[in-house]
């Protein structure tokens, strides 16, 4: 066991400046993953000194240490962003939305930003919240945002891919992973990641997509919006939306090939890119009410819209 | 990893019923100091498991802090017992080493700087090979 002393000036939760000056973040993707939104740091910056805060789903830690007189602790389900936040010097690891490795009632607050939309099926969707409620102290709270239907930049639908669509061609039609052997891939939840790092059993991506497929079938309440309507009148809420990794990163990463070779990823030569589609249950008005109307120890305390997420604080009422 | 952090930690595994407190085996343990906060400590004092701290903090090669916890008036008053519970809590990192499921004895490794991995068992293979990478430094980013 070797002991190093090393002396650290820098308060308790300050960030740690990434001290890798060869890193180069040409994607505007990266860019967007470094802004950070308003209402989340005024929640952050309003809880009491001293909180213990959980960042689940804390992508590349943008938020983390944000309240410099709190104590933080961010997972997220993908290794190479958990690597960037562990770099930095927070306390994060790898770990599940829907099966937190934390104690129940340990920490004052809990933030989960933009997750819940990557989740497949209301029932991971509700467990996930479910495990924010647990984690939290009774009297703490859980801020929650995801995407919305209603999105204010409407050119945006227009890149996305309808998953009832890409359903009918791939896997209801006679290319089917139905009549297709064993070797066919599957598509499974991208999480946020440069490399190919495919997470999710894939086995429990077949079934939720399965799931969605009955989901996107039903009917659904009709949208004011006309935009976001499919043809049938039903209101669509399932997409795959393409992230974008330019040809130079994916060759460094060298993770790509294979994504390529699966047919899980695209290259897009105009934009030198490789192209994954991501996941994304958008959620309509009211849809993240219900999913906490039947929880007996967390109340509503907020809730609000603002830039195209659907947002809800929830308040633990119950120990455990 | 920090103490605190490992005072937070249970084991998720499927039909674990007290997964809490995760045994340390240390590889490397690294102090780095850092500036007391008296009320930061003084608010997360109720929250500890006192026991899994003390018994973390001896296996980390730190035997100062009483097994016994102090009595939350005398955190107000005696600044060495503080000073004791500072630097068991934020000022130890297992830097290597491994964390242990107690009931089922499944080892979650540590590798580089804070890194623990809780993964199904599906993932991980795939993660072992991720941490292998990282570990002969032939991660390209």
């Amino acid at each position: 066991m070797k002991e190093v002393k090393v002396k650290d000036a820098s308060p308790l939760c300050t960030i740690v400046p990434d001290t890798e000056p060869g890193i180069q973040q040409p994607s505007s993707r990266i860019q967007t993953r470094f802004a950070k939104w308003p209402k989340v740091a005024a929640f952050l910056e309003s809880l009491p000194s001293g909180s213990l805060i959980l960042d689940a789903g804390c992508g590349n830690g943008k938020y983390l240490g944000l309240n410099s007189s709190c104590y933080f602790i961010g997972c997220d389900i993908s290794p190479s962003l958990i690597k960037i936040c562990a770099d930095k010097g927070h306390e994060v690891l790898v770990a599940d939305a829907v099966n937190l490795p934390y104690r129940t009632n340990f920490c004052d607050a809990a933030i989960s930003i933009a997750v819940l939309h990557h989740l497949s099926t209301e029932n991971r969707r509700k467990k996930a919240i479910e495990e924010l409620v647990r984690v939290v102290k009774k009297g703490g709270l859980v801020l929650i945002t995801i995407w919305a239907v209603e999105q204010e930049d409407k050119s945006l639908l227009t890149k996305w891919t309808p998953l009832a669509e890409k359903y009918v061609e791939e896997w209801i039609g006679p290319g089917s992973p139905c009549v297709r052997g064993p070797s066919s891939p599957t598509l499974e939840s991208i999480p946020e990641t440069e490399e190919n790092d495919l997470g999710g059993n894939p086995k429990d991506s077949r079934e939720s997509l399965n799931g969605n497929m009955l989901q996107s079938m039903r009917s659904t309440p009709q949208n004011e919006d006309d935009s976001l309507v499919s043809n049938d009148g039903r209101s669509q809420q399932e997409y795959f939306v393409p992230w974008h990794l330019p040809y130079h990163r994916a060759e460094v990463s060298g993770a790509s090939a294979s994504a390529l070779a699966n047919g899980l990823a695209k290259k897009d030569d105009k934009k030198g890119a490789v192209v994954y589609n991501r996941y994304y249950h958008v959620f309509g008005e009211g849809e993240l009410e219900r999913l906490v109307s039947g929880m007996d120890n967390a109340v509503i305390v907020d809730k609000f819209y603002d830039k195209s997420n659907w947002c809800i604080i929830l308040e633990k009422t119950l120990q455990g | 990893m920090r103490l605190l952090t490992h005072n937070m930690l249970s084991s998720n595994i499927k039909g674990v019923t007290n997964g809490f407190p995760l045994r340390i085996q240390v590889e490397k343990v690294v102090e780095k100091e850092v500036e007391i906060n008296h009320d930061f400590l003084r608010n997360i004092f109720p929250k500890i498991d006192w026991k899994a701290l003390s018994d973390a903090s001896r296996i980390m090669g730190y035997n100062e802090l009483p097994e016994v916890p102090p009595e939350p008036s005398v955190l107000e008053s005696d600044i060495e017992i503080l000073r004791k519970f500072h630097h068991a809590l934020l000022e130890l990192h297992l830097e290597e080493g491994a964390l242990l499921c107690p009931e089922t004895g499944r080892s979650f490794r540590l590798i580089r700087v804070f890194r623990i991995c809780f993964y199904s068992r599906m993932r991980f293979e795939k993660m072992v090979w991720c941490l292998i990478r990282l570990r002969f430094g032939d991660y390209e980013f």
